[in-house]
C-alpha cells in the first residue's frame, strides 16, 4: 500500500510539475513587465546580412525609439501558410503577412483583419504610397492592409558570356528562340531553373510566358474570366512554353529534378547563361556577388504588337490581427515597417517599396538602381502586368502551377490543361476571388 | 472469533490491495499518456471527420456538403494516382528493404567477432534525420553532380538512369532512398529474432542431413514468423502513412509521378486551400490502416501467430 501511494503521490507531484511549467507566462518572453510584446512574422531573410539589417537598421530602430514595445520576430520559409493556419484557429501573429490582394479579400470577408482607416488617417497613409498599391489593401471601401515590397520577374543573364559569343538581348519571340539555341549550341544550359524545392515557382514562368504572348489588356480580360482560358492566344502560349521546355532550354528537361538552389549553383558557376527570376534576385547579386558581370532584360513581347510586359507583383500586404490585444501599438509598427526611412534601407538591399518618397539611394549596386529605374520606367509607361501571386485567383493559380510538369511531360495535353484551369477559374468567381480590376 | 475477524479483515485489506493494484492504479499511471492522446489525436481526428464533410478553403467558415468531397475522390484521377502509387510503395517495402534486411541479419548473426559494430553500421542511417537523409540522396540523383556524373566518367553510362527526371523511375528512387535509411531498422529487429530461435532444432536438422537453404527455408523461418508479420503489419500501415521522402525529394513529382496520398493531401491543404477536401483524402489513409488492423486481428483470431 505504501509503495502504491508513493507511486501515486510521485505521479500527482510530476503533473503538477508538468501543468505549472507548461502554465508559466510566456507572453511576454522580454522579462520587461512594462513592455508590450507583439509577434511578427515574415519570410526568413535571403541571407545573415539582410537579417543583421532587419535585426538592427528595422527592428532595432524600432524598439529604441518605442522602449514600450518590443517586437518578437519569428522567421519561416512559408509565413503565409503558417499564418493562415494560425489566423483559421483563432491565433496568429498582431503582424499579418498576407499573400496579396486577393487574399486581402478573403482575410477581411473572415473577419481576421482590423479595419486601419483610423490609423490611415493618423499617419497619413494614403498619400505615402502608389495609388495602384495603395488600393490593394481596401475591400469594400474600408483599408486592411498597407502594401509590401513590389517586385517583378526579369531575365537575369551572364553579361561576360553574352559578349564572349556575341549574343544579344532578344526583342522579340524570335529572336529569343535563336538565342536558346545558340545557347545550347555553344554546350551551355540557356536558362538556369529548379523546382523540387518549391514547385510554386512554375508560376514565375507561367506569369512571364502569358503577360509576353497575350499582353497586359488582353490577359487582363482572361483573368476577369471575360475570355476563357481555353482560348486560342492562351493554347498558343502554353504551346510555345511546352516546346521551349521541351526543346532543353530550360534547365535541359531537368527543371524538375533540381533544386531552386542547384539552378542557381548552375548560374553562378557559369554553366548555364541566363536564370529567369525575381527583381528580389538583386539581394543574391549585391550581398553574394557572381565573378562575372551580370545584367538583366525584360522578356520580350512574344506576338506582334506586344509590347515587353513586366508582370508585376506586390510581394506582400500586411495587416493586423483583428484579435490583437495591441491594435496602436501594431499601427505604429506597420506604420514604421513601411515608412520612407525603412523603404529606404531596404532599397539598399535590392527590394522596392511602392513609396512616393523614396529617392534614388546613392552607393547603392548599379544593378539595384538599374532594376528599380526599368520597373518606374514600365509603371510610369503603363507597361506592367499580372503577376500570379496577386492578381490570378488562387484557384487556377495553384492548379497551373501545380500541373504544367504533366504538360512538358506529356502526360497532360495543353487543351485537357487549358480546360481544367478554366473550371479553377470559373470557381474563383463563384467564390468572389477573382481580382477586381475594375476597382 | 477474533482470529476469524482479524483474518477477515486481512482478506478484504488484501483484496482491496489487489483491486488498487489491478484496477485502478494502471489506469492512474496511464491517465496521463490518455489525455495527451485524447488531445493530441483524439481532436484533430474529430476535426478531421468534420472537415471532410465541409466545403473550406482555410479561411472562411465551413460549409457542410455531405459526402460531396467523398463523391468528387472517386472522380479524381491524381488521388488514384497517388493511391496506386502507395500500393507501388507497399509493394516495395514489403519485398526489398525485408530481403534485404533479413539477408545483412542472417550474415551479422552468423559474425563472432564485431557483431556490435556491424549492427551499429547498418543502424546509423536510421538514426540520421529525414531531411538530412533525403537531402544527400537528392545530391546523389542530381544530374549535374550526383552519381549519374560518376558512372559516365567510368563507362558504366547504363546506370546513369534519370532518377528523378522521368516519371518512370522518380517513385522507385525516393523509395530507394528511404529504403536504405529504414532497412537498419529491420536488421535490428531480425537480429533479436534470430537470437530468440531455438538452436537446437537447426543442430537436429544438420544432423538429419538438412542443407543450410533448408534449414533456413524449414527451421529458422518459420520461427521468425511472428517478427515477419508485425513488420509486414507495420510496413503495410507506414506505406500509407508515407510523406517525408517524398516531399523532401520531389514533392510528388514530376507531373504527379511520385505523389502519394499523404503529399496530395498536403498540397490540397496547404497550396490548393482546400482543408476540406484535403480531410476527405486524409480518411481514407485511416481507412487503409484500420483495414489492416481488422485484417491482422482476423488473421490472429483464426490461429495465426500475430
Amino acid at each position: 500500500m505504501k509503495e502504491a501511494k508513493f507511486l501515486a503521490m510521485s505521479l500527482i507531484l510530476i503533473v503538477t510539475i508538468l501543468l505549472t511549467a507548461c502554465n508559466s507566462d510566456s507572453s511576454n518572453g522580454t522579462g520587461d513587465s512594462d513592455a508590450v510584446e507583439l509577434v511578427y512574422m515574415s519570410h526568413t531573410p535571403e541571407n545573415d546580412v539582410q537579417k543583421k539589417v532587419i535585426e538592427e537598421e528595422v527592428i532595432g530602430a524600432f524598439e529604441k525609439e518605442h522602449p514600450n514595445i518590443k517586437i518578437k520576430w519569428v522567421q519561416n520559409e512559408d509565413p503565409v501558410s503558417l499564418v493562415r493556419q494560425q489566423l483559421a484557429a483563432g491565433a496568429g501573429p498582431d503582424i499579418v503577412l498576407v499573400d496579396g490582394p486577393t487574399q486581402v479579400v478573403q482575410f477581411a470577408k473572415s473577419d481576421y483583419l482590423l479595419p486601419l482607416d483610423d490609423y490611415a488617417a493618423k499617419y497619413g497613409w494614403s498619400d505615402r504610397y502608389f495609388e495602384w498599391a495603395y488600393d490593394t489593401g481596401i475591400v469594400e471601401d474600408k483599408l486592411y492592409s498597407l502594401p509590401g515590397q513590389y517586385e517583378s520577374l526579369v531575365v537575369w543573364y551572364n553579361k561576360d558570356l553574352f559578349e564572349q559569343h556575341g549574343w544579344e538581348e532578344p526583342k522579340n519571340l524570335d529572336e529569343f528562340l535563336q538565342l536558346n539555341e545558340d545557347i545550347a549550341n555553344a554546350g551551355v544550359i540557356p536558362f538556369a531553373f529548379g523546382t523540387t524545392d518549391f514547385r510554386p515557382a512554375n508560376e514565375w514562368w507561367l506569369s512571364v510566358v502569358y503577360n509576353s504572348y497575350l499582353g497586359k489588356e488582353e490577359f487582363k480580360k482572361v483573368l476577369s474570366n471575360e475570355v476563357p482560358w481555353t482560348s486560342d492566344l492562351v493554347q498558343e502560349a502554353t504551346t510555345i512554353w511546352k516546346d521551349v521546355w521541351q526543346k532543353g532550354y530550360i534547365n535541359e528537361k531537368k527543371s524538375h529534378a533540381i533544386s531552386g538552389d542547384d539552378a542557381w549553383t548552375l548560374f553562378r558557376n557559369q554553366k548555364a547563361a541566363m536564370k529567369m527570376e525575381g527583381t528580389w534576385a538583386n539581394a543574391n547579386f549585391t550581398t553574394e556577388p557572381v565573378d562575372f558581370e551580370v545584367d538583366f532584360f525584360v522578356m520580350p513581347g512574344w506576338r506582334d504588337g506586344v509590347e515587353p510586359t513586366l508582370p508585376l507583383a506586390l510581394g506582400e500586404n500586411v495587416g493586423i490581427n483583428a484579435d490583437t490585444k495591441h491594435p496602436d501599438e501594431a499601427a505604429e509598427f506597420i506604420d514604421w515597417l513601411f515608412s520612407d526611412e525603412v523603404g529606404t534601407i531596404m532599397f539598399k538591399q535590392g527590394y522596392f517599396y511602392p513609396n512616393k518618397g523614396i529617392e534614388a539611394v546613392e552607393g547603392v549596386d548599379p544593378i539595384v538602381t538599374n532594376v528599380h529605374k526599368e520597373l518606374d520606367a514600365s509603371l510610369e509607361k503603363g507597361n506592367t502586368g499580372f503577376a500570379s501571386w496577386t492578381y490570378w485567383g488562387p484557384n487556377v493559380e495553384y492548379y497551373l502551377w501545380d500541373n504544367i510538369d504533366s504538360v512538358f511531360l506529356d502526360q497532360l495535353s495543353v487543351e485537357e490543361y487549358l480546360k481544367n484551369a478554366q473550371k479553377q477559374a470559373e470557381k474563383d468567381e463563384e467564390e468572389g476571388l477573382l481580382f477586381n480590376f475594375n476597382e | 472469533m477474533e482470529v476469524s475477524a482479524v483474518t477477515s479483515t486481512k482478506t478484504v485489506r488484501k483484496s482491496n490491495k489487489r483491486k488498487w493494484k489491478q484496477t485502478i492504479l494502471p489506469w492512474i499511471l496511464l491517465s496521463p499518456t490518455l489525455v495527451l492522446l485524447l488531445l493530441v489525436v483524439g481532436g484533430p481526428l474529430v476535426g478531421t471527420l468534420w472537415l471532410a464533410f465541409t466545403d473550406w478553403n482555410g479561411i472562411a467558415n465551413p460549409e457542410f456538403i455531405g459526402f460531396e468531397n467523398f463523391i468528387r475522390l472517386f472522380s479524381d484521377h491524381v488521388f488514384f494516382a497517388a493511391l496506386l502509387n502507395n500500393v507501388k510503395w507497399m509493394g516495395f517495402f514489403l519485398t526489398v528493404p525485408v530481403i534485404l534486411s533479413l539477408s545483412v541479419a542472417l550474415l551479422i548473426s552468423k559474425v563472432k567477432f564485431g557483431k556490435m559494430f556491424y549492427r551499429m553500421i547498418v543502424f546509423i542511417p536510421y538514426i540520421v534525420a529525414t531531411v538530412v537523409t533525403a537531402k544527400i540522396w537528392l545530391w546523389m540523383y542530381n544530374p549535374y553532380v550526383g552519381l549519374n556524373v560518376k558512372f559516365e566518367e567510368w563507362g558504366l553510362d547504363w546506370l546513369a538512369l534519370p532518377w528523378l527526371e522521368d516519371g518512370k523511375y522518380a517513385l522507385f528512387s525516393v523509395a530507394l532512398a528511404d529504403g536504405w535509411h529504414f532497412y537498419g531498422f529491420l536488421v535490428v529487429l531480425f537480429l533479436v529474432a534470430l537470437q530468440q530461435i531455438d538452436k537446437s532444432l537447426e543442430e537436429a536438422a544438420l544432423v538429419e542431413g538438412a542443407n543450410k537453404l533448408q534449414i533456413f527455408f524449414h527451421v529458422v523461418l518459420p520461427q521468425l514468423r511472428p517478427t515477419l508479420v508485425l513488420i509486414y503489419m507495420l510496413l503495410i500501415i507506414w506505406s500509407f502513412a508515407a510523406f517525408d521522402y517524398v516531399f523532401v525529394m520531389t514533392q510528388g513529382g514530376p507531373g504527379n509521378a511520385s505523389e502519394l496520398i499523404a503529399t496530395y493531401m498536403y498540397d490540397l491543404a496547404i497550396y490548393g486551400q482546400q482543408p476540406g477536401y484535403a480531410s476527405a483524402v486524409a480518411l481514407t489513409m485511416g481507412l487503409f490502416s484500420i483495414l489492416v488492423i481488422v485484417g491482422f486481428g482476423y488473421l490472429k483470431k483464426k490461429g495465426w501467430d500475430v
